[in-house]
């Protein structure tokens, strides 16, 4: 990666997961790197299966039991300077859980499975205020979910700390999900698709809360979806993902205007734009996502690639550097780049 | 929920008179006639037409069977069980000495095997595809096989007679641990397959609940496994494990029947088969009231409990 800054706080480097099972191993994430800066919003693109909610959740270390990280490292830079290497800590261990919720909060895709049913919403946001800010009391701990309540725009807080989740709306749900993410004022905000599950207008009132967060808070977050809408309101920065790798990775300004590999260039075609008429005609990517087992040798979008080469069959291309803060993997960007234009 | 349970307590009374009917009319459908086991066979073949017809009478055996049916419910509306035909005794009485001890087998084994249960599953399934899982699976599934009285047998003679860990038979007197000391065998053996059948379904609850992604939000906040498993994972599972015990409850009280033979316990078990054999109507009809009254009431019970543990149910 490019220069250390003070403003990243969350540095993945050369990141490799693997997912054992039925004696198969499925090279998941296969050498991804990226920062989470302070104050930026950082969308992770990609289609099902890439790999995108994988690395959320190796950052928190959530990954299921027959996964493993085989290599790369995860390092989280503390606001004192200290640098914790997540990728080597226990996994369920003291300090991973400590992190996890103070440092680190995750917001996932579902509000209505994400929520425990049997409980109420106040007691869930409650527990894990109680897990990282011991020693309050018991109504400072209720005052204090309420008022995570009402700062996510909540009506009638007071009410709804004690009603159970199935008596919430989608939109409620994944309000209170933020609510209690951002309750210990974490330093990175995961969202893993967070408005999958919602309609358009409810999508836009939880961007809206986000990008407050990123403002007042100044919280660093990664956000993964697989809408190019959504990343072109939200991002600061954009990592595309395509099988296990971070094909490009930069600021959004030059992903959108400066798309250098032929998969962004391709994912951008594909989206219908508001206004251009019914006759618009939309490009699919040619070809189907191949099967994780039977993965192509060198570039994995080689066999849907416009421009594949033979080198690109059998070498995975390499990080290159396109601008500052902007890398891509793709040996012929230079070509793909001038032809985007 | 008060509304609810009184609508439930009155949604009974039919159900009871049915099913109090239909045993009264099974009774009936025995073979033989009962006047064979109150009177011995030589005096019988002496009395006369007129003096079997008194002596019918006399025992409220005469008329016919939906008569006697109402004539038996009047007397239960009352209080009155009425008395065995065997040896003129208050069934109510009967019922008092013999009940406490089936009662006390019943319970000890429902809360043993529910425990027994519950720990076994959640150990089984946090330990997904362990030895230890393996072990459980196969074990639960010889648990729900084997036949209660064989098992029964088989603690006797491994338990009580071999390693005399455990004394063979009959209630425990002088103290409460000999009580529970002659309780647990018998217990045991009688919630067998419940508590296979129990641990079985919690496994697979708790699995399923341990898939969720709530599970997946508790650890992201940083909880510890113990309050994954338990607060999260296990809280949830807890509400269709519940009405699996009750549902099988019943079960465990008609079983009761079999086990208190092999352990003589003093409880209603041989005094029931006895009076089944004799064609003993009052004593048949108030065991058999009592065990119908257990399982619409645990069926209530189930139901109150669903409500208490799962907020999204409720009662109406």
């Amino acid at each position: 990666m490019a220069e250390k800054n003070n403003d990243v706080v969350l540095s993945v480097k050369d990141l490799h997961v693997y997912f054992y099972t039925n004696q198969r191993c499925n090279k998941v994430i296969r050498g991804v790197s990226f920062d989470i800066k302070r104050g930026r919003t950082l969308c992770v693109v990609g289609e099902s299966g890439c790999g995108k909610s994988v690395t959320a959740n190796s950052i928190l270390r959530l990954l299921p039991e027959l996964s493993r990280i085989e290599e790369g490292s995860i390092t989280y830079y503390k606001e004192d300077g200290t640098e914790v290497r997540l990728d080597q800590l226990e996994k369920n261990g003291k300090q991973m859980r400590k992190l996890r919720g103070e440092d680190i909060a995750i917001i996932f895709q579902d509000p209505m499975t994400a929520l425990n049913p049997v409980y109420t919403v106040g007691k869930q946001i409650e527990e894990m205020l109680k897990e990282h800010k011991k020693g309050m009391t018991k109504a400072q701990y209720k005052d204090a979910a309420i008022e995570d309540l009402a700062d996510m725009g909540i009506p009638a807080p007071d009410i709804r700390y004690g009603e159970y989740p199935h008596q919430f709306s989608g939109g409620m749900r994944q309000r209170s999900m933020i609510a209690m993410g951002m309750s210990c004022e974490p330093k990175i905000l995961l969202a893993d698709e967070p408005t999958t599950a919602l309609d358009v207008t409810i999508s836009a009132q939880i961007f809206d809360l986000m990008n407050n967060l990123k403002k007042e808070h100044n919280t660093a977050i990664m956000m993964i979806t697989h809408n190019m809408g959504v990343v072109a309101e939200m991002a600061d920065d954009v990592a595309v993902m395509y099988m296990g790798n971070i094909v490009e990775y930069g600021p959004v300004e030059k992903i959108f205007t400066n798309p250098s590999h032929p998969y962004t260039q391709a994912l951008l075609r594909s989206i219908p734009v508001l206004g251009k008429g019914k006759n618009q005609q939309l490009e699919p990517i040619r070809g189907s996502t191949p099967d994780p087992f039977k993965r192509p040798k060198g570039c994995q979008f080689c066999p849907r690639c416009d421009y594949a080469c033979e080198r690109c069959q059998n070498e995975m291309p390499p990080e290159e550097w396109v601008t500052e803060g902007h890398y891509v993997r793709c040996f012929n960007y230079k070509e793909v780049t001038e032809s985007g234009k | 929920m008060v509304n609810f349970t009184l609508r439930k307590l009155l949604g009974m009374i039919p159900m009871l008179l049915i099913i109090t009917f239909l045993i009264y009319a099974g009774i009936e459908l025995m073979p033989g006639d009962v006047i064979d086991f109150l009177i011995p066979m030589d005096q019988l073949a002496e009395m006369t037409a007129e003096e079997v017809a008194a002596f019918r009478a006399a025992k409220g055996l005469d008329g016919p069977m939906i008569v006697r049916y109402f004539n038996w419910l009047l007397g239960v509306c009352k209080g009155d069980l009425g008395y065995s035909l065997q040896n003129n005794m208050p069934v109510a009485e009967l019922m008092m000495q013999k009940l406490p001890a089936t009662v006390e087998l019943s319970l000890a084994s429902l809360i043993l095997s529910s425990f027994l249960g519950i720990l076994l599953g959640v150990i089984s399934a946090l330990k997904k595809g362990k030895i230890a899982d393996n072990v459980l699976t196969v074990a639960g599934m010889i648990g729900v096989a084997i036949p209660q009285f064989l098992f029964g047998i088989f603690c006797i003679i491994l338990f009580a007679l071999n390693l005399q860990w455990f004394p063979v038979g009959q209630r425990g007197a002088g103290g409460l641990l000999s009580e529970l000391h002659h309780l647990f065998l018998p217990a045991f053996a009688l919630g067998i397959s419940q508590t296979a059948g129990v641990m079985r379904y919690s496994r697979s609850a708790m699995l399923d609940s341990m898939n969720c992604d709530y599970v997946k939000t508790a650890r992201a906040k940083g909880l510890p496994e113990w309050k994954v498993n338990m607060l999260h994972g296990f809280r949830v599972a807890c509400t269709p494990v519940m009405v699996l015990i009750g549902f099988r409850l019943p079960t465990l009280i008609s079983g009761a029947i079999v086990i208190e033979n092999i352990f003589q316990w003093p409880g209603v078990g041989v005094w029931f088969t006895d009076a089944i054999k004799t064609q003993n109507t009052p004593i048949i009809m108030s065991v058999g009231l009592f065990m119908v009254l257990m399982v619409l009431l645990s069926s209530l019970l189930v139901d109150i409990l669903t409500a208490v543990l799962d907020p999204r149910v409720k009662l109406s």
